[in-house]
């Protein structure tokens, strides 16, 4: 955080001194309210009880936003979230950086910023932003989420000709207790976590927006440095953690649609035992919508996630006596959007799921044979300014 | 003079296939005369900010009750004004850009793009002033 602030502070004032004092009109000011409502059948989704439903589902968030100079924005995005025992609504700083833009193939950002990873990471907090309410976890995960999120450090990007951008950035992750990664090791491990911290991360987008109109492709990813997590009864190193993942998305008018693959691999030890040792994972997802009427919009959406892309059948999980169903997750949904004015919308969606990643009950609670299929509804509603 | 200049941004409003309701329209300072749908699609999606020249370029969407604002989403940007609600959503709540000024008659859009260094904005063709002096620029999209 503090490195946060000097950086910011540099770049108003010790790059620009011709830099002047503005007035409170040209700072623009915009902010949200998501609340939402979570029930399963027979499990539990993520870090939630949505088996009982709850409404441990939401996120706020105000943002500041000021041009002082013309090529030259400065922001900051305050945000609170909770979803079951992740965020707890802890008000943090989402983002805060100053981006100068140099040219139109070259601009640098400088503070904590979003990751440009696959078409909606940066956005995912952004309900009104798309139609679904849940993105698939295939591609989003929320247990590795403060992985995937934001990046301090310093970024570069522009666009360049023939339709081409790109965005480079290098920093570290600001990883918090109340993560999901941090939340989920603590109830496998039954202990409470005292640190975390990350050594580096690297981050890369390419993105061409072909000449058919409307049609673009996406290449991006990540490389983490070592994350260590330390806990009473030792310190878990994940020392490897790469992903990457291919898009394509195409806009016409009201109809839209987009898939994404993904490959990631891991490497976690601790006290010198390799918990994984390699491990990749593949997953991927399509999804279309289309907008009916100015007020109505629905979409479609299947995914699909191995854990262990040389183990899709669950197999290892048997040889550890537990369930094969943790070995992959399969999810039809359906999703219905309201827009109840350009500032509130509502939203309400079904997932039918097929294996148990994703699940939050402990293995030994779900007895030797349990159903492969659940059902998990999702409503939301969003204010936006 | 007068009727020379209003037959000649008759011809080039309604010479120009498929799009002749929505005349795109810029700063006289600007340097470009014509942008291709491809670089007028980046600069009203925030991600061309700078004009040849280097100046920033200054985005103006006109959102009166005629209809020309849907007509240039569609024409220009294939985009419902759904999307294009949830495509500067997306650029506000990440940082990435603010949305283009909005103005609520042609009149107000040509008085603002003609007194803004490197303002770009559209009109529909009726909305073209007759004058012997234009005060705005009409830019040509190939």
């Amino acid at each position: 955080m503090k490195k946060t602030v000097f950086l910011l502070f540099t770049l108003c004032f010790g790059l620009f001194p011709y830099a002047h004092a503005f007035n409170m009109n040209q700072i623009q000011i915009h902010g949200f309210i998501s609340q939402g409502y979570l029930k399963s059948n027979d499990y539990d989704f993520w870090n939630t009880s949505s088996k009982e439903g709850t409404f441990q589902f939401n996120e706020m968030g105000i943002n500041f936003i000021a041009e002082p100079l013309d090529n030259f924005r400065l922001g900051i995005q305050l945000m609170s979230r909770d979803l079951g025992d992740a965020g707890n609504n802890k008000v943090i700083i989402d983002w805060a950086y100053g981006d100068y833009r140099f040219r139109n193939w070259l601009g640098i950002k400088a503070g904590l910023m979003k990751r440009p990873y696959g078409l909606y990471n940066q956005s995912r907090d952004i309900d009104a932003a798309r139609t679904e309410i849940l993105l698939p976890t295939s591609i989003y995960p929320e247990s590795e989420r403060a992985f995937y999120l934001g990046t301090q450090g310093i970024a570069v990007y522009g666009i360049l000709p023939h339709g081409l951008s790109y965005e480079f950035q290098y920093g570290i992750v600001p990883l918090d207790m109340d993560e999901g990664f941090v939340k989920r090791n603590e109830r496998m491990m039954e202990t409470t976590a005292q640190d975390v911290h990350n050594d580096y991360v690297f981050s890369y987008s390419l993105k061409w927006e072909t000449p058919l109109e409307g049609l673009s492709l996406g290449f991006s990813g990540f490389n983490l440095g070592d994350v260590e997590l330390e806990t009473p009864k030792g310190k878990m190193v994940t020392t490897q953690f790469d992903t990457y993942v291919g898009s394509i998305q195409y806009i016409y008018d009201d109809f839209s649609f987009s898939a994404e693959y993904k490959i990631e691999k891991e490497s976690s030890e601790m006290r010198g035992l390799k918990l994984l040792d390699g491990k990749e994972l593949e997953a991927c997802y399509a999804k279309t919508s289309y907008r009916f009427a100015e007020w109505f919009e629905i979409g479609i959406g299947y995914s699909v996630l191995y854990p262990d892309k040389n183990d899709k059948d669950g197999a290892s999980f048997e040889e550890m006596g537990i369930p094969a169903v943790y070995g992959w997750n399969k999810d039809l949904s359906v999703s219905t959007r309201f827009d109840i004015s350009d500032y509130w919308i509502l939203k309400l969606e079904g997932h039918y799921m097929n294996g148990l990643v994703g699940t939050t009950n402990h293995p030994s609670e779900m007895g030797p044979d349990p159903s492969e299929d659940w059902f998990l509804f999702a409503a939301k509603t969003t204010f936006s300014f | 003079m007068k009727q020379f200049t209003v037959g000649l941004l008759t011809i080039i409003a309604f010479s120009s296939p498929a799009f002749a309701d929505v005349i795109i329209i810029a700063n006289k300072n600007v340097p470009e005369n014509t942008l291709t749908r491809e670089q007028l699609r980046e600069i009203f999606l925030g991600k061309r900010v700078q004009w040849s020249n280097h100046d920033k370029i200054h985005v103006a969407t006109v959102k009166d009750d005629d209809g020309v604002y849907e007509i240039f989403l569609k024409q220009y940007l294939n985009k419902s004004h759904a999307k294009w609600k949830s495509y500067w959503k997306r650029m506000v709540f990440t940082g990435r850009g603010v949305p283009p000024k909005t103005i609520i008659s042609e009149a107000e859009a040509i008085a603002y793009i003609a007194e803004t260094k490197g303002a770009v904005g559209y009109i529909s063709s009726e909305g073209i002033q007759d004058e012997s002096e234009p005060v705005v620029k009409i830019i040509k999209i190939k």
